[in-house]
Parts: C-alpha cells; structure tokens; sequence
C-alpha cells in the first residue's frame, strides 16, 4: 500500500507543479531554462533562454523540445520565442545541452498560460451619455475585480497589494474584488497573486494604476433634445435669445460631486446663481447689443485639494 | 357729411376689433388645460393621429447611393420588410424623433415619409425598435447612469403608441431579433445582469451575470443567442473580451488598452491604444491567428454580420488620433469626417465605398451603422446632428 501510495506520488508529481504559470527548474541541473514574463497569457508570444552559467565545460550544442517534439530550426539558438496555446493548455520547454567534455545537462520547463484579468473600475464621476470608462483621479475609490479565464473562484486565494503594501494584510480566500483610494503620487503599482488551496500559484500580475486630474467640459442643453454632444470648445455662438449649458465634470469623485464644499458660475467676473435647481447649469440669456462674454464654472473639494477642476468658454453674442 | 363719415368708420373698426376678440375668445385659445398639456408632450398624452400627414415623396429615391434620410434629430430606426415592394425587395424605414418618440416610416421606393405615431414620449434620448415594426421602447435624457424605458406598442391603425412604464431603470437595451423580447442589463452589488422580457407575457429572467459593472454589450439576436461583452473602453484603462452564452463566460484572446471590439463565431476585430499607439487587430477564431488591419478603425464604427469576415466601417484616415483616444471622442472633444469602407478581415483588404464629404461636401461623423435583413442598403446616424442617413449597396 505504502508503495502504491509513492508510485503515485511519483506519477502524479508533474501535476502538482503544472498549476503554476511557470514550473520550476528540474532540481540538481546546472542548465535552467528562464521565461521573460511572470505572467504568461494564452496565444502570445514568449521569449525563453537557457541560463547555462553554471555550466563548468564549454558548451558546444543546444537543442529545444516544445511539447517533446525536437526542432531542429530552434538548434544553438540561445533564445527562442515560443507562442503559447489556448487557456490552460500546457507547453513543455526542453534545453538539451551537449559541451565538449561529452556530458549533457538537461532543463525542462512546463508553461500554463492563464488569463488573469483585472478590471479597473475608479467611483468617480462621468456623464450619462459617456461610453467610456471612468478614470481614477487621486484619493478617489476605486474597485478592482480579478477574474481568472473569466471566472471568479472560492476556490482561489488572492493577494493584493499597493506599491508593495499588502491591501487586506494578507492573502484571503475567494477575494476577488478590493476597494482602494488611489494614493498621492503618479505612479502606483497593484499587483495581485492568485493560489490555488494548494498553496500552487495561478497567476500573478503587476499592474500601473495611471491617475488623471478632474476636468470640466461644457455642453449645451436643449429642454426636449437633451444634451448636444459635442462640446463647447473655447468659444459658443449664441444664435437665440438664450441657451442652457451644463458643465459636465469628468472624473470628480462621485462625493465631491454630490457634495461639493464649492461650486460657482461666474460670468464676467460676476457669480452667477445656477438657474434651473441644478448646481451644475446654468442659463445665458443675451442683454441686447452684441459682444462678448466670459463663463467660468468651478468645483471644488476643501477637504481634498486634488478633487477640484475648473474651465472656462467665451460667449458671442 | 365729413363727421357722418367719420363716424361710419369708427363704428367699423370696432365692430371688427370686436369681431377679432370673440373669434380670440372661442377659437384662439386653447380649449383646456389638458390641451396644453399635451401640446407639452406628458409621457402617455396622445396627439392628433397624423398617419395621411404626407404623401409627396419626401426622400429622393433616385439619387445618390448615399442619402439623407431625416433633417429631424433621430433617436433610433429599424428596417422593416415592405410587403408592396416587388422584386426589388425595397424596404421600408421606420424612426423615432429624438425629444418627442414620434415615429415616422420612409418607404425607400416611393420616398413617402408618412408618420407612424404621434404619441409623444418627452426627453426621448434613444429608441429601439423591432423588425416587425410592432414594439418600441424609449429611453430618456438621465443625469444617471441608469435609465428608466418606456415600452410602446405601436399601432399602425390608429397611429397611437400604447405606452407603459415597466419601472426599469438599465444600463443597455435592445429587442431581440424576433421583436418578441427586450434584452436589458442592470447592475446591483455584485456586478451587471443581463435580463430578458418577454414584452407580452411580461416574463422577466435574468440570462446572465458578470462580476463587473461598467460593460460595452454587443447583443446576439435573442436571449439564447452569443453576447460579446467587455469593460468599458478608456486608453488609460485594460479591457478585455468575453463571451456569454447560456450564463456561462468565456474569455476570448483579445484585450489592450482603450480596447474595444466586434465579434462574430469567426473572428473578433478589436482595436487598441497600447503604447499611444492606435490599432486594430483581427483574431480569426478558425485559424486561431492575429493579424493587423492596415487601417485604423473603430470597432464601434464598424457593422459586422453573424457568419462572415466582411466588414462595413466608417473610419477617418485624414484625422490624427489624439493619445487620449477614444476618451475625447466619446466626450464629444472630436470629430471624424468619416467614409464608408467595406473591409474583408480574413484577407485583410479595405474597399472605399463612398467618400461622404466629397458626395455630400457634409462632415459625418458615423455612428450606429446598421445592415437590414434586406441587405438593401447600410444605414447610419451623423453624431454630429443626429440626422439618418443611408448608402444604397
């Protein structure tokens, strides 16, 4: 029974590595195949080259065996590129190395390519007739959801963390979704690593978290049309006697922009009270004569300096 | 003599100022306040039935392959089959007017544009209607991401809609393909769902669930059928393809930065904006091969049938892509002045069908494309006015 219980240990032992992206080097070689990527995704192209520096003897032929199929093209090469197959089909790297003393070291590397995706998704503000996505904007929430080849696991133990600051203080069973307020700073990195409850890697990634700053754009309402797309550049025309023109903010946090400690419409210089009970529209209504006028809209967190934008447009009239 | 004369024609401009103030008084008013309320255009007010409204040809059927359908603002159309039309198989075009959800019809062989219904559904944004021309549902101006729809029946007899307000409030809307189903998504905690509505039995099911909430939805022709589905596009943003049937979700190998995608059971084609670099990519779902499109195209821009690599797109070569593309597009910050290309994605060849502005010397900046069952023409809306248009195939 004990030796049943070894032969299958032995049988199996492929498998129990075969999870991860990237198996490990075969132990005791002084050859070791490294892959360019961490994290491998399915149908694309990897780079893989032999490491042989602990070889002592000189090398005189390498070989490569995808799959255990020799290819001869790839012979001596020291790099190759491989293109990897469907979700969770595995590929087998093989390095033979002969040198001149006549001895050969062998590596094999298996490669699991899994998709390992994380959806951004900032909380903050853009209009109803955006078709894009919103975008982080600093100290606004964003919610990030990893799915593995499209799915989301119980099964699978996440670990997240933010510019190398573990986000939940440890890895947590079938945590595919987090919160987090994007920090100060250009340049954040979230990276996730996804195990099985084996305790076997699925997949990990690194990913930039770019953060943009708010920005105001305006656009005319018509009461029955709705809004008109496209926006009002530097300057409007005023054809009619009056026209209705809402300041869309993108990427406000969505508190700030229920909650605004300022927000202000100024028309030459003067603050102009919003017209219609919403803050953000306002009414321009021509005074007779012709000229040219200048429309300021603000708005403005006090609490958080970043969450602020403001712009401006000149009316003919 | 002078004073009796004077007198006369005094006595004459009363009596006419007078006449004018009773006529005022009775007729030139309106006769109710629900009378002006209608004349407001409250959601389930009906108008005057105006079906015989116009019979002279209104559109030139004899002109160009590309044509201006409306000079009103369009919120949604569909073909429908003209049962009168001989061999030709020329259709008829049925539309909703943004603001108002009148609907009216084209019949593209005699040009007559007749209107359908004037019940008026104010603040209509965006409408869909079915091929059978028999179901219509609108959707509003919102401040939200989440929309409330109203579902029409419309009857072509009467020239009245029969109006109901379900209490939806969705994200993205269609009718399925038999005109029988409204296919919608709403979001709740734990991401987006995908409903179908039965619009006569009134059966609501949920077909299928994503872990997220911000999604572009390219709809299959009913509930059962395949949706395409991915975050919504940002060039800042990754995005990525999956595929939904039966509430089961596959990943499909396409992604990037600024992504977005159509896709078909043969191949997907996807465009991105990795590296600040714009481009577009076809994946043949047979030979399990990437290849890139020599021209830049957006997805969106692009009308794709159920079982081919053919391609009808509007796309702008002349136009220097902003890096931020396709956020300032989206905001409106942009334009196109687009032409019509038919493009075969296995071959990877591009065909112009038509160079708008040199026909039309009109900047369109092409949105919602559509190919009939009829395959008599591709038909489009101009986001600049909001104007339908047509190109004759």
């Amino acid at each position: 029974m004990k030796q049943l219980l070894i032969v299958a240990i032995i049988l199996l032992s492929p498998f129990g590595f075969s999870y991860a992206q990237i198996s490990p080097n075969l132990a005791g070689s002084g050859l070791s195949i490294d892959v360019e990527s961490d994290y491998i995704s399915p149908y694309s192209l990897i780079k893989a080259s032999i490491d042989d520096y602990s070889i002592s003897e000189q090398t005189t032929n390498i070989f490569w065996k995808i799959d255990g199929e020799t290819k001869v093209e790839l012979s001596n090469k020291r790099t190759i590129e491989v293109n990897t197959k469907e979700a969770g089909k595995n590929i087998t790297l093989e390095a033979v190395v002969e040198t001149v003393g006549g001895k050969t070291f062998t590596d094999r590397k298996i490669i699991r390519p899994v998709y390992l995706d994380v959806i951004i998704e900032p909380q903050t503000r853009v209009p109803a007739f955006y078709l894009g996505r919103a975008l982080p904007t600093v100290d606004s929430t964003i919610n990030l959801v990893a799915l593995v080849n499209g799915q989301s696991s119980n099964n699978y133990i996440y670990n997240w963390s933010l510019n190398n600051v573990n986000i939940e203080g440890g890895p947590i069973r079938g945590k595919n979704e987090i919160s987090l307020k994007v920090p100060f700073g250009g340049f954040n990195i979230v990276t996730i690593t996804i195990n099985d409850l084996n305790g076997n890697q699925v997949a990990s990634r690194s990913l930039e978290l770019a953060s943009v700053e708010p920005e105001i754009r305006f656009y005319e309402v018509n009461p029955l049309l709705g809004i008109k797309y496209n926006q009002i550049k530097n300057s409007l025309n005023l054809i009619g006697d009056t026209t209705n023109i809402k300041a869309e903010p993108y990427y406000l946090d969505i508190n700030t922009y229920n909650r605004p400690s300022l927000i202000e419409w100024e028309i030459d210089g003067q603050r102009s009270p919003s017209s219609s009970g919403n803050p953000y529209e306002v009414t321009l209504a021509r005074q007779g004569g012709s000229g040219t006028s200048r429309v300021e809209f603000r708005v403005r967190s006090l609490d958080v300096i970043l969450q602020g934008a403001e712009s401006e447009f000149k009316v003919n009239y | 003599m002078k004073q009796q004369i004077l007198i006369i024609s005094g006595a004459i401009v009363i009596l006419i100022l007078v006449a004018v103030w009773v006529y005022l008084l009775f007729f030139g008013t309106p006769k109710s306040v629900q009378d002006v309320l209608v004349k407001l255009g409250t959601v389930g007010e009906e108008e005057v039935n105006n079906t015989e409204e116009n019979k002279e040809p209104t559109i030139n059927t004899t002109g160009p392959n590309l044509r201006q359908l409306t000079t009103k603002s369009v919120a949604g159309f569909t073909e429908i089959n003209n049962p009168d039309s001989g061999a030709a198989n020329i259709p008829i075009i049925y539309y909703a007017e943004k603001g108002t959800g009148h609907v009216f019809s084209i019949n593209l062989e005699t040009g007559e544009e007749n209107k359908i219904s004037g019940t008026t559904v104010a603040e209509t944004n965006h409408a869909e209607i079915d091929p059978n021309g028999d179901w219509i549902v609108f959707s509003k101006h919102t401040n939200t991401k989440n929309t409330n729809l109203t579902i029409g029946a419309l009857d072509k007899e009467t020239g009245e809609t029969a109006l109901e307000e379900p209490g939806l409030a969705v994200n993205s809307f269609t009718l399925s393909q038999d005109g029988q189903n409204l296919l919608y998504t709403t979001t709740d905690s734990n991401g987006l769902n995908g409903h179908n509505l039965n619009l006569t039995t009134k059966k609501d099911t949920i077909v299928f669930s994503l872990p997220f909430h911000e999604a572009t939805i390219q709809w299959g022709n009913s509930a059962e059928d395949t949706h395409y589905v991915y975050p919504k596009p940002s060039y800042l943003l990754e995005g990525y393809l999956y595929k939904v049937k039966n509430n089961k979700i596959d990943r499909l190998p396409a992604s990037g930065f600024g992504f977005s995608a159509l896709a078909n059971d043969k191949m997907i084609i996807y465009s991105t904006t990795n590296n600040r670099e714009n481009n577009t990519s076809v994946f043949n779902l047979e030979t399990l091969e990437k290849s890139e499109l020599p021209i830049t195209l957006l997805p969106e821009k692009c009308i794709l049938g159920t079982n081919t690599t053919s391609l009808i797109c509007a796309e702008d070569s002349l136009t220097t892509l902003p890096f931020n593309f396709p956020d300032e597009w989206y905001k409106g910050g942009m334009n196109f002045k687009d032409s019509l290309w038919l493009i075969d994605a296995s071959e990877l060849k591009t065909t112009l069908l038509a160079d708008t502005f040199k026909q039309t010397s009109r900047e369109l900046d092409i949105v919602d494309l559509y190919l009939g069952d009829s395959e008599y023409a591709v038909y489009f809306i101009n986001k600049i006015d909001n104007t339908l248009w047509m190109y004759e195939l």
